[in-house]
């Protein structure tokens, strides 16, 4: 395998931490009902 | 005069609708294809780009400018970038950009949908030729070139997903299918990741010199050769698709938006969506249809373009069958489990349909209510109104065919997409003034965005769209467009411009005339 699979997994990762981060501080921010 | 209009109950419901109806056909269909046609790692480069320095500043700027024109009752496009010009023109210069948004939103909407609702039928048929084993056994490549060779059943699968659309609409039985999506929807993520797991342990079905894993390399293995000769090009379709999976640069965004609370979270919610998308596009969209074409091009390609390689090949699949990618690669998968992958792809095909039926009932309420709000035609002739449109616009789609007519129309797509972003920022940013929308947009805002966003929203995003616009609007012009696709677009065009004019001049007519403020915001 060639160096495909690094830049794959990274791609990967950044939208995995990017996906995590805002649905788990969307929640967060919902459940504490800030914003609105 | 600001009005109270229906808002979202949470906005993590907000976000589920709109990952709904973003997860679909752009993810599974559009983005394989335009990966084929432009170089694989090539095209992923100028994707990521335009994904960080476009697609999330343009998801805020229309999230900002939807909340804007919600305020003030609006939800189409015309009247609010009316309003937001006018923080910077006189009316009836306000009116020029109002209806220059408009007619760009409105055209764009109905040409994409006059292929993309094909695509569902498509769909719907592939939900039938599985069941009934159609293409099992056979050239997957062949059989789909056969099956739009056949008009009668094309006009069929169409003919049955713009009624059930048009129905669905009609009846106002949104609430209904909610209840399905909930279901359906999990259930294709689910099915997609194990799809995606059985893609990986393929290897080589058919040849040992062609796997998977190779599709892989192809989509990953950055080729800044192809990038160079096909600069401009790439570009585009790059920018396009990052515009037509988040559904960015037709309206739409903005109409949902206008359902929000003044001081509901907009920033979030835009990261938020667009990377429950990318989720849906680059894991799993990515990984499904060119490395399965990739292990059975010895099937589908002419023995001549094997010999070229694995890029060539690639390119011949998606250049050959254009947005019908998907539908020569994927079969092979369900008939590589036997009897019960017919079980599987109908399935797969069912959830596809239905992911591409609801993105397809978001745009045609869309529609729907932009006559009505803005002509006030009442809701059931809007409807009907709508369904002859679409009637219309997709007959050529059947009797012209993909290559003169569906591929050209999808390629300029990407350019109206493209262009309307420029226009978003024009308005909604520079005319709107740029401390006015990043005021905006931290309103109620669960995160800070850091200043180097507005930057890149100011400077860096306009720079990068009109690369790509300016590199390939002479090809558009010189010859890029057939006739009958050319002229589609300027009629749609038209009656774009036509129906913003008459929808920003039912509530402002009087101070343009007057070409002064008179409705104060």
């Amino acid at each position: 395998m060639g160096s495909w699979v690094i830049y794959m997994l990274f791609a990967w990762f950044v939208i995995f931490a990017m996906m995590f981060w805002s649905i788990g501080k969307l929640l967060e921010a919902e459940k504490q009902g800030q914003g609105s | 005069m600001e009005q109270q209009r229906d808002q979202w109950a949470t906005k993590i419901g907000l976000i589920l609708a709109m990952a709904g109806n973003a997860v679909g056909l752009g993810n599974f269909v559009r983005f394989p294809t335009q990966v084929a046609q432009n170089g694989g790692g090539a095209f992923m480069v100028p994707y990521f780009l335009a994904l960080f320095f476009l697609g999330i500043p343009i998801m805020w700027v229309e999230w900002v400018a939807g909340r804007y024109g919600g305020k003030y009752g609006h939800g189409t496009l015309g009247p609010s970038y009316y309003l937001m010009a006018r923080e910077s023109l006189k009316p009836r210069s306000a009116l020029i950009m109002g209806i220059i948004s408009g007619m760009v939103a409105f055209a764009g909407v109905t040409l994409l949908n006059s292929y993309y609702l094909h695509l569902i039928g498509w769909s719907a048929a592939y939900t039938w030729f599985s069941i009934t084993g159609a293409y099992f056994g056979k050239n997957t490549g062949q059989f789909f070139s056969n099956y739009l060779s056949n008009h009668t059943e094309v006009f069929l699968f169409w003919g049955i997903t713009i009624v059930t659309i048009a129905i669905a609409v009609g009846r106002g039985v949104s609430k209904g299918i909610e209840k399905w999506v909930k279901v359906m929807m999990p259930l294709l993520y689910i099915f997609a990741i194990i799809m995606v797991g059985y893609v990986f342990v393929l290897g080589s079905p058919i040849d040992p010199n062609w796997s998977t894993l190779d599709g892989f390399a192809f989509i990953w293995t950055p080729n800044w050769a192809y990038l160079k000769a096909h600069f401009a090009t790439v570009m585009l379709a790059a920018a396009g698709q990052i515009f037509f999976t988040l559904s960015l640069g037709m309206g739409i965004i903005q109409n949902y938006a206008s359902y929000l609370g003044p001081n509901d979270d907009v920033a979030l919610s835009g990261i938020a969506t667009v990377s429950l998308n990318e989720f849906a596009e680059v894991v799993l969209g990515g990984s499904l249809a060119i490395p399965l074409a990739t292990a059975y091009a010895p099937k589908i390609v002419p023995p001549d373009v094997l010999a070229q390689g694995k890029n060539a090949a690639l390119a011949w699949i998606g250049h050959k069958f254009g947005l019908g990618f998907a539908y020569t690669s994927l079969p092979n998968v369900f008939v590589s489990m036997g009897q019960i992958g017919r079980f599987f792809g109908a399935l797969w095909f069912l959830l596809l349909w239905f992911a591409g039926w609801t993105s397809a009932i978001a745009m045609y309420n869309y529609l729907v209510a932009l006559f009505e709000e803005d002509l006030g035609i009442k809701r059931n002739v809007g409807t009907w109104l709508v369904l002859l449109i679409y009637f219309i616009l997709g007959l050529p789609v059947i009797y012209i065919g993909l290559d003169k007519y569906v591929t050209p129309l999808d390629n300029w797509i990407s350019f109206q997409l493209t262009l309307l972003a420029l226009i978003d920022i024009i308005v909604a940013v520079y005319l709107f003034k740029p401390d006015n929308f990043w005021e905006e947009l931290h309103k109620g805002a669960y995160v800070k965005i850091p200043t180097f966003y507005k930057w890149i929203t100011l400077i860096v995003a306009p720079i990068f769209l009109l690369i790509p616009l300016i590199g390939t609007f002479k090809g558009f012009v010189s010859g890029g467009i057939p006739p009958t696709v050319g002229a589609v677009i300027i009629v749609m065009f038209i009656i774009g411009a036509i129906e913003t004019y008459f929808a920003i001049k039912k509530k402002y007519g009087e101070e343009i005339e007057k070409n002064e403020v008179l409705i104060k915001v």
